[in-house]
């Protein structure tokens, strides 16, 4: 049900936000299997009580009213566990709101739970989880996707009706095509990251997982712009046309030879291109284009990405954040010195140790200018191979990931094999240009096929009402 | 990369690992090295780096006192171990 339909209902009277998140509450018990979740708020049925009062009071509602959020477990809910997956971060609980929550909760909306994620958001399965890894509900055996792949798999088993997760190379795209979702990655900078737990700061972005465009839409108006407490945050531009299939006519999609090359799943690029023709016949004019550097997005993103995290994840020394020394017991812990190296050996997890150790390499004396300073050099070329590409075209169509959702267990054993499964959805974070996965279809296995449309900078307000249309003419079926 | 490397790196890194996880860190992180090497084909003689994500200009404003508006006790009682006011931590010379 969307957003527009559930409220209506709420205001005839029909169905009651307490009797909404009872509902789901009870669904998240029964659904235990997947794991989506880490933490549940306790208040939650009271919060629910309380709009349901004052609605009954004000006869009117609030934008997001009745819409029940799960919230990845890196995006910080006061008094909410905050773990970021990772066991360093177990007993850590929130002491303030994101931003994103304050305007989420100030315009009515209800977080239901903490999803659990791959740790410190390093993965593309969520398998790395230090609370257990997630399943998709489409396929049990599968992986859901990473690093979001709660929020995914919690919005399409219907355990709460939206989710929030971050992107910074994929983490909202690619589990949204993997378990069958709306996902979208702003621009960088168009929602505050004030509140959530950084990774890579210069690529990191929060974004909504949904079960329709018009959802993703509702949620973005409320979360997006400027937000004094992150100097990195803009406003978007205000874009508030809705297309139809006349407007097809003056649109130009550009397809981008470089992610239809061999590795790509059969059926992935059939059912693509297939949906690229249908556009093209009604009008639309589609332009094979060239982003002639997107081969070097990944080896870029896995240089810049891992510097950034030996930064931001230098705070975990077990003083501010961490365990009480009691519990630290078989750590044997004599000095200072002791604290940091153990505790952080201990709580880390090998994904996150690994890039730590990446990162502490590339920016190190002697070998910062050969992998840092060329890295960044080799992304300021992606982002001109974007803003050149929009100098003839709308949007930018391709596949979301190079496959549908593989097995558990299938890559986690191969690091560069599971990098790769970012390869389609990493040059947009490096050129800070907004994206979005709608689901397409589902493949001959049943498991569904994620199509990505890419626009201009700044403009993602455009891209979420071309995405409407888009949406409609996919004509996808949520089980 | 090699064991000596891989311990400075630790060392700088702030990370204690035992031998068996390190052996396999050491072949990851070559693994990835030789991936990243790729980098190496492109030309980017007179390209600027860029250096974040921003295009904004930095903040800056009077280094004054501003509320903005935490809670010192629930900071404080984030904390894991907290002796009245102050944060606790082992003695730091062994």
């Amino acid at each position: 049900m969307l957003i527009k339909e559930l409220q209506e209902k709420i205001l005839r009277e029909e169905i009651t936000i307490e009797e909404i998140v009872a509902g789901y509450l009870n669904k998240i018990k029964d659904s235990a299997n997947i794991n989506a979740f880490i933490s549940l708020n306790e208040m939650a049925i009271n919060e629910a009580k309380e709009a349901d009062k004052r609605i009954g009071m004000e006869k009117k509602l609030k934008p997001l009213d009745g819409v029940v959020f799960a919230v990845k477990d890196n995006i910080l809910v006061k008094g909410m566990m905050a773990t970021a997956g990772s066991k360093i971060l177990k007993d850590y609980s929130a002491t303030y709101d994101a931003t994103v929550i304050k305007r989420i909760k100030e315009n009515g909306g209800i977080v239901i739970g903490k999803t659990n994620m791959d740790e410190f958001a390093m993965g593309s399965s969520n398998e790395t989880s230090y609370f257990g890894l997630v399943k998709n509900p489409i396929d049990n055996d599968r992986v859901p996707g990473g690093s979001s792949g709660g929020s995914a798999a919690s919005v399409v088993a219907d355990l709460s009706l939206v989710a929030l997760g971050s992107d910074t190379a994929g983490s909202i795209r690619q589990p949204a095509s993997f378990c069958g979702a709306v996902g979208f990655k702003p621009s960088y900078g168009a929602v505050s990251r004030f509140g959530l737990i950084a990774m890579c700061s210069s690529l990191d972005v929060i974004g909504p997982i949904t079960k329709s465009v018009e959802d993703c839409e509702k949620i973005f108006e409320i979360i997006c712009n400027r937000d004094n407490y992150d100097s990195t945050t803009v406003d978007v531009i205000d874009f508030d046309k809705e297309f139809d299939e006349l407007d097809l006519h003056n649109i130009t999609i550009g397809v981008p030879k470089e992610y239809f090359v061999s590795g790509i799943n059969e059926e992935v690029e059939l059912k693509v291109k297939e949906f690229i023709i249908k556009l093209q016949e009604k009008g639309c004019e589609v332009k094979d284009i060239s982003l002639k550097h997107t081969k070097y997005s990944l080896p870029a993103y896995y240089i810049i990405m891992p510097a950034e995290v030996s930064s931001n994840l230098a705070r975990f020394d077990n003083v501010r954040y961490g365990a009480k020394l009691d519990d630290l017991k078989d750590l044997d812990i004599k000095s200072l010195k002791d604290l940091y190296f153990k505790t952080r050996g201990d709580g880390f997890g090998k994904e996150v140790k690994r890039r730590i150790l990446l990162g502490t390499y590339v920016l190190s004396k002697g070998y910062y200018d050969a992998y840092y300073l060329r890295a960044q050099k080799v992304r300021t070329l992606i982002r001109k191979d974007f803003e050149d590409a929009f100098e003839s075209v709308d949007f930018i169509m391709t596949p979301t990931a190079p496959t549908t959702a593989f097995k558990l267990g299938e890559k986690s054993n191969d690091p560069v094999s599971m990098y790769l499964s970012d390869i389609f959805t990493v040059p947009m974070n490096l050129a800070g240009v907004p994206a979005i996965s709608l689901p397409l279809c589902k493949d001959s296995n049943k498991l569904p096929i994620g199509i990505q449309i890419v626009g201009k900078r700044n403009e993602d307000k455009k891209l979420l009402k071309i995405s409407k249309l888009f949406e409609k003419l996919i004509g996808y079926k949520y089980e | 990369m090699n064991e000596k490397e891989i311990d400075h790196l630790l060392t700088l890194a702030r990370l204690e690992i035992g031998g068996k996880e390190k052996e396999g860190l050491i072949d990851d992180l070559s693994l990835v090295l030789k991936y990243v090497d790729q980098l190496l084909e492109v030309d980017v003689k007179d390209i600027d780096g860029q250096t974040g994500g921003t295009d904004n200009f930095n903040v800056i404003r009077n280094d004054c006192f501003e509320n903005r508006g935490f809670s010192n006790v629930d900071v404080k009682n984030s904390f894991p171990n907290i002796d009245g006011d102050f944060l606790k931590v082992p003695k730091v010379f062994e």
